[in-house]
């Protein structure tokens, strides 16, 4: 699967990404929402995972935009950050995030979920 | 090393910049900033660190971070306000977690915090009694608390992590089984499971599918054997002309025959699925669950086969695609019929939502900094290269002076640019490696702290100057030094609150730490409104030891200078803190070193001032080239006080050899260089530099010519060749010869023993 990650914590983006990678994805990086819009059209993943607090653009901004765009209305968003509130996660389902998944994570749980949406 | 550990190893450095940002942050806090930038950023940085924390299994630090950024979470929110925070216990839990920091990264267990984690916990459910609910300080902290495992004493943390973890892993087992458990294999008939029937009710809202959240995905969360049957019901489909095919209409009925309890099913649908969509039924009698609840019109039964087609339509229908494929299916269903619709789905709220935080991304990128991570080595190669082309510029120079004069003019006004722009160059490879000296200071204030409850002592300690950049090799060098000041100041420059007070003082001693520019030197003085410098204990020690003889009388200023002399330490009892004898005589040797100075002035009763002095780079130097015979030196310009010729000077002989001037009134001991040095060649001595030692003595050296005056690259010589006595490192002049970089009192020491450098090797064309 291609697959879009993003996280402004550069050590946490590139495990993320030696996750999916060694598990045969092909991996895009992203620092930050608004990077993750300009990757994400240039990238046309199959799925993105991204953090939730970041600079520039969160996580939710960025799951906002790219519903608003109709090459990112059918690509699942896991939302992966260490924020686990009713609060938060009711604006990221607002926003339209498929998944959330609370870190640390747990490199097989993680490809568990992503190898949900493969078909 | 193995990419995993590089990772590590790339994490614990960029947690010492957020273990920065987060105190300097907490400590403008503390100071009465109300920017919320400040507690975001705070926010921000122990966030990254809990985040990166986990992915690497530092599982304590993930605890203690967790049980943190709750409470800075609450400043966040507003829940407690700002004036009401309690920013001192903040700024020891930042101090908590460089611990856990530096043990994770040393592999060392770490030291359970249970006291700051109870004071933690407490931010939040009483405002305002937090503060006072401050633990004791951790020295009073002994054992028998300490004693529960780090896990144990944060709930938080750890327990809610494991729960989601356990979650997502349970919804991912076997992803592929779930197909299989209603599509090939027939249910298995409900009464030969052990549990409990649980008829769940599943009523998505419209967006599910905006949210790209197939219904496969909703059940996969469930386990597959466990699933009896799925019913889905179509009656909420509303005719073909009005259907939206991004809406999602079906609600389904799940048949479960389980073990797992109520609240466990809620949790697997934690995020999909809002409690408000679905209803969980328990039937306890297993006998009653068996039938499928009954059928409205337009409901569809799945199972068999049928399943297996309707979960390869629902698939394909979920994300509300547009593809062909989708038109293909339509037999399959009425609900496939749908035409394909492209159209941008956009709720109002979340584009009024989408506005309010544009403006604040706004504002954060003009705060964000654009920078690069350089390896210092890399900038060193740069620098080393600018002093080649330095060198070989000054090659094309003397070259060109041979020319005749129509080329000559032309070729010189280009190497004139050619020099200034490479002198430009070297500025700004010079600012790269350029840093502010933050990066030291802010180390202080936990030093500061620690001590302070160490000892048991009030201090505030007040930083200026923070952004005064200087070279990168001498901010690593400054930690030490600046180190051992402010423990010397703490321990024995300021008193007790009490003596404060019996000295009419507020009960609250100051320390300052001020960095500035002069004289093409960084300055950084460390001053305290101590006790200053008792006199008649340091005079009277000093005499004890041999250092001052019995009726030798000092200044007041030179008993001072007795703090930096081997050995000496008048502190009554000896701590923990310094005074161990090592101290401001190893700050001095490391600063003179570097080519710096460090000096102190003390006033009885007043304080303490020191006053560190160092050069802003080790990697050029301003330097006076001389020659000696056949040899050319350079001189630190630092280091010359003045030039004169030797002739109008009268020299005296002391009665062992010495030769001695006159200097403005002072006997000033003389220095022939070539004969100390053993330079080759004819010497014809014609000027005397009077240099200044480290001492602050004066000295006159005799050498045959004032070459010129010139900035020079310091190559070391300890790297490239060995020590040679009377030179602190060598450089490459233009003409390509090696000139070593004499220091003045290594030359000096030289001078007395008589031992000779190997010089003439060392003239191998560079």
């Amino acid at each position: 699967m291609r697959i879009l990650a993003i996280d402004d914590t550069k050590t946490l983006l590139s495990l993320l990404s030696l996750t999916l990678r060694n598990a045969g994805h092909e991996v895009a990086e992203a620092e930050n929402g608004e990077d993750g819009l300009v990757k994400f059209d240039q990238f046309r993943p199959d799925l993105v995972i991204t953090d939730l607090n970041m600079p520039l653009m969160d996580g939710i901004e960025f799951t906002r935009a790219c519903r608003a765009r109709p090459a990112g209305q059918n690509t699942p968003i896991i939302v992966l950050t260490t924020e686990n509130g009713a609060e938060i996660k009711a604006e990221g389902r607002r926003a339209g995030a498929s998944a959330w998944m609370v870190k640390p994570f747990e490199p097989n749980t993680l490809l568990g979920l992503v190898a949900r949406y493969q078909n | 090393m193995d990419p995993l550990a590089e990772l590590k190893q790339t994490f614990f450095q960029e947690c010492e910049e957020l273990l920065g940002a987060l105190e300097l942050r907490l400590q403008a806090l503390d100071e009465g900033s109300t920017d919320p930038e400040d507690v975001n950023a705070a926010f921000r940085a122990i966030h990254s660190i809990k985040g990166g924390a986990g992915a690497f299994g530092c599982t304590e630090l993930v605890a203690f971070a967790h049980v943190f950024e709750a409470s800075l979470d609450h400043l966040r929110s507003g829940r407690v306000a700002l004036e009401d925070a309690p920013f001192a216990l903040f700024l020891r839990c930042s101090d908590a977690v460089a611990d856990l920091v530096s043990a994770a990264r040393n592999d060392e267990p770490a030291r359970p915090r249970p006291d700051l984690l109870a004071a933690l916990e407490q931010v939040g459910k009483a405002p305002g009694a937090a503060p006072a609910a401050a633990p004791p300080p951790p020295a009073a902290a002994p054992a028998p608390v300490a004693a529960p495992a780090p896990a144990a004493d944060a709930p938080l943390g750890v327990a809610a992590l494991g729960n989601l973890l356990a979650m997502v892993e349970a919804k991912t087992a076997s992803p592929s089984n779930v197909d299989a458990g209603w599509g090939d294999e027939p249910a298995k008939p409900a009464s030969t499971k052990p549990g409990r029937t649980i008829i769940l009710r599943i009523a998505p809202e419209s967006d599910l599918f905006r949210r790209v959240i197939e219904p496969r995905v909703v059940f996969a969360s469930l386990p597959a054997d466990d699933i009896v049957s799925i019913v889905c019901d179509l009656g909420q489909v509303p005719a073909l002309e009005t259907i939206d095919v991004s809406d999602c209409f079906m609600r389904f009925v799940v048949t479960m025959r389980t073990e797992l309890s109520v609240e466990d099913i809620c949790s697997r649908f934690d995020f999909t699925l809002a409690t408000e969509e679905f209803q969980i039924e328990v039937v306890e009698d297993a006998a009653a669950a068996a039938p499928a609840p009954a059928a409205t019109a337009g409901n569809a039964e799945v199972s068999g086969s049928v399943a297996a087609d309707l979960s390869a339509i629902l698939a394909k229908l979920g994300p509300a695609s547009p593809s062909s494929e989708a038109a293909e299916a339509a037999p399959a269903a009425p609900v496939a019929v749908a035409a394909p619709v492209t159209a941008v789905v956009e709720a109002p709220a979340a584009k009024a939502a989408a506005r309010a935080p544009a403006n604040d991304a706004a504002a954060a990128r003009q705060r964000t900094a654009v920078s690069v991570r350089v390896d210092l080595d890399r900038i060193d190669k740069l620098m080393n290269l600018v002093g080649e082309i330095v060198i070989t510029q000054s090659m094309l120079v003397e070259c060109v002076r041979s020319l005749p004069y129509d080329v000559y003019a032309k070729t010189a006004e280009g190497i004139l640019t050619l020099s200034r722009q490479t002198r430009e160059l070297q500025d700004h490879v010079m600012a790269v490696r350029a840093q502010p000296v933050k990066a030291v200071f802010q180390r202080m204030p936990r030093l500061v702290r620690e001590l302070a409850q160490t000892l048991g002592k009030e201090v505030r300690l007040v930083l200026e100057g923070e952004n005064t950049e200087v070279d990168k090799t001498i901010i690593e060098e400054l930690a030490d030094p600046l180190t051992h000041m402010i423990r010397n100041s703490m321990d024995h420059g300021l008193e007790t609150p009490e003596d404060r007070i019996a000295a009419g003082k507020s009960p609250e001693g100051t320390i300052k730490l001020i960095a500035e520019h002069r004289a093409g030197r960084i300055v950084i003085s460390v001053t305290d409104d101590g006790r200053g410098i008792g006199r008649d204990r340091l005079l009277a020690k000093a005499r004890s030891r041999g250092l001052v003889g019995a009726d030798e009388k000092l200044a007041p200023e030179e008993i001072d200078q007795l703090i930096f002399a081997a050995g000496l330490s008048t502190a009554e009892v000896i701590s923990d803190v310094s005074g161990r004898g090592v101290g401001m005589d190893v700050v001095r040797r490391n600063v003179e070193s570097l080519g710096g100075r460090i000096s102190v002035d003390s006033e009885p009763g007043r304080g303490c001032k020191f006053t560190l002095a160092l050069p802003l780079t080790l990697a050029v130097l301003e330097g006076m080239v001389i020659r000696c015979g056949a040899d050319r030196y350079v001189i630190p310009i630092a280091s010359v006080i003045e030039t004169q010729h030797l002739a109008s000077t009268p020299i005296e002989h002391l009665t062992f050899g010495q030769e001695v001037l006159r200097w403005r009134g002072e006997i000033t001991p003389l220095h022939r260089l070539g004969a100390v040095m053993g330079s080759s060649g004819t010497r014809n001595e014609n000027i005397i530099i009077i240099a200044e030692t480290e001492r602050g003595d004066n000295v006159g050296i005799a050498v045959d010519e004032i070459v010129g005056q010139q900035q020079v690259v310091v190559k070391s010589l300890e790297g490239n060749y060995g020590t040679v006595h009377g030179a602190s490192a060598a450089t490459i002049l233009g003409d390509g010869l090696v000139a070593l970089i004499l220091d003045v009192d290594s030359m000096l020491r030289l001078a007395a023993t008589g031992e000779r450098p190997p010089a003439t090797e060392l003239k191998l064309a560079g």
